[in-house]
């Protein structure tokens, strides 16, 4: 066995330069990491900019639109913040989860009385992230998931921002047709124009749904994007598309994976909400 | 620069080295090989958090590259191809020594075999360590090896028989 022990080293001897820019490397995943939170951050962005203009936000002093910090205010004590990224949380499914039928107000606080949710952030991580997974379960039946943030955790697992009250969770969904990637963002506003979309409507809860699908990206990307506001100032969108989080230029599949009715179903669960 | 990437560049800076000539033997081509351990590397940047903390980075990574050359070898354009005129390919040297016949003898094998040879032999792991960078049994690892150095006594005398 020396002999061939050997004879590899001998093959491999004097290499030549390597091409590998480590600098380059390190850039390039830094860029990715961002494109990969793009496309959940554009389909925010662009129903909360229309909504802008409009909206009617409660929100408590200090913070703004959506939640976010505004230019003077300070940022409200939600708690200590999630387990970081890397660390998995339990992603059993609740029995309260895809099977509730209402949206009282539980343990969190309700924005009738004027405030952001209170749940601390890593009980609503878990909470909502065993939700999103049965949800997934139930609406997705024949696809497998990939966390796409936390690729080691079992099941999917939201992140919470470093914004208060926002999370969001993006995971790649295999079928017999390829790979594509879904992206959700959940936090909270009180009214947002849903003018952006194509298609809406309003659920006899008074959810406001709307929906687009958009086949006229380029080199063949299709696009679903979903958006759900809810009456107690939960705001739900789902992004899904014919691409990888690794990479966006390359068209992994046909169709995106989850359609609008799958992402409404999984958008309107009553779980996803910020006041349980 | 953060301690993380600073942890992650010096890591890299120790071990690229090795990977390159590790994925060199899988693939027997430098650019792809480049190409095999950029994947891994980009992969390992995304978990080094975690992967820091294992006790063993290397298995890690080194686990990262077979996966990303199993799957390469899977695509479409890898496959062989039937053609009407059969390729001209490099003559075989006779030098048990000569680099390019160990390396042809390599190429010939199936992946996983090769695979199997190139860490038991390249990178000196256990049977155990190979199992686990393979994600297969120890059982399979030995009918692997025994098959492939059987593979290899067929074409090149110079490798003694196996040792059990």
């Amino acid at each position: 066995m020396e002999h061939l022990s050997e004879a590899l080293r001998t093959a491999v001897a004097d290499p030549p330069p390597t091409g590998i820019n480590l600098d380059r490397l390190i850039l390039g995943e830094r860029r990715a990491r961002q494109r990969r939170w793009f496309a959940g951050g554009v389909a925010a962005v662009a129903v909360l900019s229309t909504g802008v203009v409009t909206a009617v936000v409660r929100a408590p002093a200090g913070l703004g639109v959506g939640g976010l910090p505004s230019a003077t205010g300070t940022k409200t004590d939600l708690g200590p913040p999630a387990d970081p990224v890397g660390a998995c949380v339990a992603v059993r499914p609740t029995p309260t989860g895809s099977a509730r039928t209402d949206d009282k107000p539980g343990g969190g606080q309700p924005p009738e009385s004027g405030g952001a949710p209170t749940e601390p952030r890593a009980a609503a991580v878990t909470r909502l992230s065993a939700t999103l997974n049965a949800a997934v379960r139930l609406t997705m039946p024949n696809v497998s998931v990939t966390d796409d943030i936390h690729p080691d955790c079992e099941g999917i697992q939201f992140e919470p921002d470093v914004y208060p009250a926002l999370y969001y969770a993006s995971f790649e969904a295999r079928d017999m047709h390829g790979v594509g990637i879904v992206v959700l963002m959940i936090h909270h506003i009180q009214f947002v124009a849903m003018d952006s979309y194509g298609q809406r409507e309003t659920r006899p809860d008074g959810s406001q749904v709307g929906w687009n699908q958009d086949g006229s990206g380029s080199g063949g990307m299709q696009s679903t994007q979903v958006s759900v506001l809810r009456p107690d100032g939960t705001f739900v969108t789902a992004l899904s598309q014919n691409i990888t989080g690794a990479n966006y230029d390359v068209i992994t599949r046909p169709t995106a994976p989850a359609t609008a009715e799958q992402l409404i179903a999984i958008a309107a669960d009553p779980g996803l909400t910020l006041y349980p | 620069v953060s301690a993380d990437e600073a942890a992650y560049r010096e890591y890299v800076t120790h071990r690229i080295d090795g990977l390159r000539r590790t994925a060199f033997l899988l693939c027997g081509d430098w650019h792809t090989a480049d190409d095999l351990v950029s994947g891994a590397l980009v992969k390992l940047l995304r978990h080094w958090r975690r992967v820091s903390t294992m006790e063993s980075p290397d298995a890690y990574v080194r686990r990262m590259l077979l996966t990303g050359w199993l799957d390469e070898r899977r695509r479409p354009w890898r496959r062989e191809r039937a053609t009407a005129v059969p390729p001209d390919v490099e003559a075989r040297s006779e030098d048990p020594t000569d680099r390019m016949h160990i390396l042809a003898l390599l190429a010939e094998l199936p992946p996983r075999r090769r695979a199997v040879l190139v860490l038991r032999y390249f990178c000196d792991l256990s049977v155990v360590e190979t199992a686990e960078a393979l994600g297969c049994t120890e059982g399979t690892v030995k009918s692997q090896t025994a098959r492939a150095l059987e593979s290899l006594r067929a074409r090149l005398t110079a490798v003694p028989a196996m040792e059990d």
